[in-house]
């Protein structure tokens, strides 16, 4: 039996769900509420296989509690959106979601998805995962640091005396960076920072 | 006569309803910009004469005796007589006036001693500080020419010229001068620094205090009142400490921090009219010898205003009515789509999605319920169009991201390099600050495409939560100072809307074109 928690702020699509999701035999709802506040306290229940986490709450943003909550032990989650875009499903993939679906999407996906995800799979379909790696180069300052410092020619063990971190850190930083990016080596990725200008804008040299 | 207000309109109006283009915005904005306009008039003005004091090189005693002998009627603590202890009640001993040998020369006793007051010494000084006069003046025209440049800069350079203007005018005594630049000092880097805390309650408390302690200095000083040193004292460290704190943030820091300092090229006509006015004075000064300080103030006062008051008549139909007009349009505008998005999204969409789970448990409306799949793709589309969700959901980053994918699906390489804070709201800038930058930059894009035939379009940003830097590049043909003017007049290209919402949120703008494409960046500090 899978135990499936559903929040979303919207009573009709809570009832929507809650009785699709009854007719499906392996699958049964435990917990529903409408908050992030509800949505923090049912990541940390160990008696819940797949919570369906909506985006826009009242109090708060589904996916910044993902992000403020990624290095603690929680519940999977499958994000369930009104809206997607490869934005939505990179940044749910970054915070370590394992699946995102659009409200709309057939019962019947829905409930593979959930199969999946309590399985210790990911969701994600190859079609998402292709989009999510828009041609355009996000970095977040900490990224931005780090490539800086490749660029610069540093060495792992340098990079992390100078950001402050571990090795390992800075490793995983940048394991992270070359699957998002496509890329193979240090040396591919300071030569595309230098060609494709990542570093131009400020703080170092104005945007010129 | 006839039926009351209240009676016509059926209610009473509550504040703004009635005129939109009054909102505490639009004027606050205004009247930021009349006052530092107003500030560095009156630095220039004090700049200048300090500098004819200097020039001059005569001190003012500021005594009054009985004469030919007898006692000291009053004593001025702007004159320098007051700084050699000469104070009423002293008997004179002796006096001399300015053309006999050795220059004016007071000398006075009472029960502590004798007291000796001399010209020579003051007089040496005040011409000695000269360089300082200048640098004020410099200041005060820096200051003019940054109105229109780089108004964060504005207070910083008024604090410092008054700072300087307060030294010469200070020793040379003159009453009326001398205590208007000294307060300045004083009172305007403190009042500068106040006007950057965001609670109102605690700018009040602070306007009031120093411009209380302001004017209980002036009423000592023109009372000759002996708690003067105590007081000038204070208002000394305060214009120093103060000047030195205002430096510091306005200039030295944002350098410091690597932020660049954002210098614009200044209008060639404002330059040109600043130096006109000063070099001109100056020449007066010299070759015609106008001593009265108060003849040359009316003099560079009305010289000043001149072209403000023509420029400021000129702007009034234009800007007062049809900016403002147009900014309010444009504020009601994305208003009313972000409502209507918010709408879409809370009320048909989710009720869409919950009928759509019904309609999966029909296994024969399966037709009924794809179709309805479609209608939610449609007003996804048409939220999406009216405010990205993207936007307020993950900020700004992602949003310029959004705008590449989706012009990329036009058939144009638009790509984005952004460095963003992520999705966290309070990591981020402000929500208008995003949405102005982001529509600045949809602005830019539409145009590489529609009307430069760009054929690349690189997006970068660099956002944190106390500045953003945005800038769009193309390779299009390129919208130089010429087409700009063109555009502006004809109306298109959003040149203006650009404009206006970078006005809005206070961020620099700048539009860069040549033959080989064009540059817009858009530069924000908290």
């Amino acid at each position: 039996m899978i135990r499936v928690a559903i929040i979303d702020d919207h009573p009709l699509v809570i009832g929507g769900l809650d009785r699709a999701l009854s007719s499906v035999k392996d699958i049964r709802v435990v917990a529903r509420g409408g908050t992030v506040a509800e949505a923090r306290a049912i990541l940390a229940r160990a008696d819940v296989d797949v919570l369906l986490l909506d985006i826009r709450l009242p109090d708060g943003n589904g996916l910044v509690l993902l992000s403020s909550t990624a290095n603690e032990r929680r519940c999977p989650v499958l994000v369930l959106s009104s809206f997607e875009t490869p934005q939505y499903v990179s940044t749910a993939l970054r915070f370590g979601a394992r699946g995102f679906m659009l409200k709309t999407a057939p019962l019947e996906d829905l409930v593979g998805a959930i199969r999946a995800v309590a399985a210790g799979g990911s969701a994600f379909t190859a079609e998402q995962l292709l989009d999510a790696n828009t041609r355009s180069i996000r970095l977040s300052f900490r990224e931005r640091q780090i490539v800086q410092l490749i660029v610069a020619g540093r060495s792992n063990e340098e990079i992390a005396g100078a950001i402050g971190s571990s090795r390992k850190t800075v490793e995983a930083h940048l394991t992270h960076l070359y699957g998002r990016l496509g890329i193979a080596s240090r040396v591919e990725l300071a030569l595309r920072a230098e060609r494709d200008g990542w570093l131009d804008l400020g703080p170092s040299g104005d945007a010129r | 006569m006839g039926a009351p207000w209240h009676g016509l309109l059926g209610r009473t109006l509550v504040r703004d309803e009635g005129f939109p283009h009054l909102s505490r915005k639009a004027i606050g904005y205004n009247v930021r910009r009349a006052t530092q306009v107003a500030l560095v008039v009156v630095v220039f003005v004090l700049g200048m004469a300090a500098t004819s004091a200097v020039i001059e090189g005569s001190a003012v005693a500021g005594v009054e005796t009985e004469l030919p002998r007898g006692h000291v009627l009053a004593v001025s603590p702007a004159g320098f007589a007051w700084r050699d202890g000469i104070r009423p009640g002293q008997l004179v001993v002796a006096l001399s006036d300015t053309y006999s040998e050795g220059g004016w020369r007071l000398e006075t006793i009472d029960g502590s001693g004798t007291h000796i007051s001399r010209e020579a010494g003051f007089d040496d000084a005040l011409r000695s500080t000269s360089p300082l006069a200048i640098l004020a003046l410099v200041a005060g025209g820096l200051g003019m020419v940054s109105i229109r440049t780089h108004r964060r800069w504005v207070g910083a350079l008024a604090a410092i010229g008054l700072a300087l203007a307060a030294v010469p005018l200070g020793l040379q005594g003159e009453p009326v001068l001398s205590t208007a630049a000294m307060a300045g000092a004083g009172f305007v880097p403190a009042a500068v620094l106040a006007n950057a805390l965001t609670s109102l309650r605690w700018r009040i408390a602070v306007w009031t205090t120093i411009g209380t302690f302001t004017c209980a200095w002036i009423l000592v000083r023109t009372t000759a009142d002996p708690a003067y040193e105590t007081f000038e004292g204070i208002r000394a460290a305060a214009a120093a400490y103060g000047t030195g704190a205002l430096v510091a943030a306005t200039i030295v820091r944002p350098a410091l921090r690597g932020e660049g300092l954002h210098v614009i090229r200044p209008r060639l006509v404002d330059v040109v009219s600043v130096a006109v006015v000063g070099g001109a004075s100056l020449i007066l000064l010299f070759f015609l010898h106008l001593s009265a300080a108060a003849v040359f103030v009316t003099v560079s006062a009305a010289l000043l205003l001149l072209p403000a008051t023509r420029y400021a008549g000129r702007r009034l139909e234009r800007a007062v009515l049809a900016d403002l007009r147009a900014q309010v349009a444009q504020e009601v505008s994305e208003a009313e789509r972000a409502r209507l998005a918010r709408e879409l999204h809370d009320v048909p969409l989710q009720e869409l999605s919950s009928v759509i789970r019904h309609l999966d448990a029909v296994p024969e409306a399966r037709e009924e319920a794809e179709r309805l799949r479609t209608v939610a793709t449609q007003l996804r589309e048409t939220a999406t169009d009216l405010r990205p969700p993207v936007l307020d959901d993950l900020g700004l980053g992602a949003a310029l991201d959004f705008l590449a994918t989706q012009a990329t699906a036009e058939g144009v390489h638009v790509t984005a390099t952004v460095t963003d804070p992520g999705p966290d709201p309070a990591a981020r800038p402000p929500t208008n600050v995003e949405l102005a930058i982001f529509r600045v930059a949809q602005e830019a894009v539409t145009n590489a495409l529609r009307h430069a035939d760009a054929k690349s379009v690189q997006i970068s940003g660099l956002v944190s939560r106390d500045t953003v830097t945005v800038t769009v590049l193309d390779n299009g043909r390129g919208l130089t100072k010429d087409r700009q003017r063109e555009a502006m007049k004809a109306g298109r290209l959003g040149l203006a809307s650009m404009r206006r919402r970078a006005e809005a949120i206070d961020a620099d703008l700048t539009v860069a074109g040549s033959t080989s494409g064009t540059e817009v960046a858009v530069r924000w500090r908290r």
